[in-house]
């Protein structure tokens, strides 16, 4: 199992549940929508997910690696293979599209310039970034064209989980399509994706495993 | 933001330099007031250096701790010189005038008793033409001697320690500025030990920078000031007598900083950075 979540609350300092009684297994190179309406818990859950946060209760393992209690000296093993792609990009401003793309690969400290020059340009060419963008800041970039520097920036360095909280808000129809399906794609090499979005046209068009979030608890688990 | 905490801190150490100075010069400008244990052994002119000689070896048996300097008769033309400038030129050209200047000891005793013991004995010895020591007056200034000495060094120690201080806000508000970007790293996987470490780097190499920033412009006021000074008659012997910090001053002070400043920078990273990580 790829993913495990078993009876996880996370509760609040206003003793308001975010997260109740969640439990969830998810399969190495599955990809999983996640849907709810705001304030339903997912983005809670991707926090969790990618140890931002601490569980109180039950237990979450992902793979080998153990989220309900972690340290903050040991967990940059865990965060080393996972990719985040966030609602608000959250790219450096002060830095170039291309350092932007190639983070991951730097704290890695494992790679040659010429391997992430290849890396780089191999992704762009994947997820459909014009590479005379590369040397330009975040902020002179489209919201669109933003995010798709944060999905290249969270595939870089080929993590084996993707957790991609609404990477479509600011995509078009045709580019959310692209995008969708480059991750979709990843899944035959055994990547497993969970997938925040309220797309229709995405949920629609490349059906997959969907799990919706109500008021911090799971209402429904179909295929679609 | 960067570069005015560079100017804030290397204005700020130059601040406790100056202070450092002030206090090491304090003494060479007003005289310590130390000096009533000391006392001036001026020789008749006959006198020979072997026979002075004689007399300081007497001296040192009845106080081994006493110092005592012997000040040759070249020595006290150049002093002589040095006090007097442009005045004393004509005078210490003159073989005759710089015969009669005598050998003179400099003592400093290291309590009253053994100074009124021993210049008791010296007073009676034939070479002797005159014993000079400091007016009583001087005594009663050493309760206010002491305190001028610890107000000083307080000052010192206050300055250095806000230096540290506003230091170290600083450095915790660079840390504040960096937060979306040490979180962002530390989400795709970059260790916290790394990043303290990296931060140590980046701080070293800036305390470096500005430390060094600080003590040459420092010297090079100071070197502008004496030279200034040293033109105008009235302030030559000030700006001859004031002193820069020397290099083992500055070494020291400089580490003592150093030692300081990187115990707080570790303990503020630490904390900072360990603040931002569980922010995410």
């Amino acid at each position: 199992m790829a993913i495990e979540l078993n009876h996880v609350y996370k509760t609040y300092h206003n003793d308001k549940h975010a997260l109740k009684n969640i439990t969830l297994k998810i399969q190495a190179g599955e990809f999983v929508y996640l849907t709810g309406h705001s304030g339903a818990g997912k983005s809670t859950l991707f926090k969790l997910l990618s140890a931002q946060e601490q569980i109180t209760s039950g237990y979450i393992k992902i793979n080998e690696y153990d989220l309900s209690h972690f340290d903050i000296r040991s967990i940059h093993h865990y965060r080393k293979n996972i990719g985040l792609i966030f609602q608000d990009y959250k790219l450096l401003k002060d830095q170039t599209c291309f350092v932007n793309i190639s983070l991951p690969l730097q704290i890695q400290n494992s790679y040659s310039s010429k391997e992430i020059n290849n890396r780089i340009n191999a992704i762009c060419e994947k997820i459909g970034i014009d590479q005379a963008h590369l040397n330009e800041y975040p902020e002179s970039l489209s919201g669109g064209e933003q995010q798709k520097i944060a999905v290249a920036r969270a595939l870089i360095h080929e993590p084996k989980y993707i957790f991609a909280d609404e990477p479509t808000g600011n995509l078009d129809k045709e580019n959310s399509y692209q995008l969708v399906q480059v991750l979709q794609n990843l899944c035959q090499s055994k990547v497993t994706v969970l997938m925040a979005t309220h797309d229709d046209t995405v949920l629609k068009s490349l059906p997959s495993r969907q799990i919706e979030l109500k008021k911090g608890e799971i209402i429904s688990e179909a295929f679609k | 933001m960067k570069t005015a905490f560079h100017v804030i801190i290397c204005f700020l150490f130059m601040l406790v330099m100056s202070l450092f100075f002030i206090e090491k010069n304090f003494y060479n400008i007003i005289g310590d007031q130390d000096d009533y244990l000391k006392a001036n052994v001026y020789f008749k002119s006959s006198t020979l250096a072997s026979e002075v000689d004689g007399l300081q070896q007497f001296i040192q048996k009845q106080d081994q701790k006493a110092i005592v300097s012997f000040v040759n008769k070249e020595q006290s033309v150049d002093d002589f010189s040095k006090t007097f400038a442009e005045y004393s030129r004509n005078l210490v050209n003159l073989d005759d005038v710089k015969d009669l200047i005598p050998f003179v000891l400099e003592i400093k005793f290291t309590n009253e008793q053994s100074k009124n013991s021993i210049l008791e004995k010296i007073r009676s010895n034939g070479l002797v033409d005159e014993i000079t020591e400091p007016v009583q007056a001087y005594k009663k200034f050493y309760s206010i001697n002491t305190i001028t000495k610890s107000m000083l060094w307080l000052f010192f120690v206050i300055s250095f320690l806000i230096c540290l201080f506003m230091t170290m806000l600083l450095i915790r508000n660079v840390i504040f500025e960096d937060q979306e970007k040490i979180q962002l790293l530390a989400l795709f996987g970059k260790s916290y030990d790394g990043l303290v470490y990296e931060y140590i780097i980046h701080f070293a190499k800036f305390f470096t920078i500005t430390v060094l920033s600080a003590a040459l412009i420092s010297y090079g006021l100071f070197s502008v000031a004496q030279i200034k000074l040293q033109e105008h008659q009235e302030f030559f012997y000030l700006a001859s007598k004031v002193k820069f910090l020397s290099l083992s001053e500055l070494f020291n002070l400089v580490m003592g900083f150093a030692v300081a400043y990187f115990v707080a920078l570790y303990l503020v990273l630490k904390k900072s950075i360990k603040k931002s990580f569980r922010n995410l």
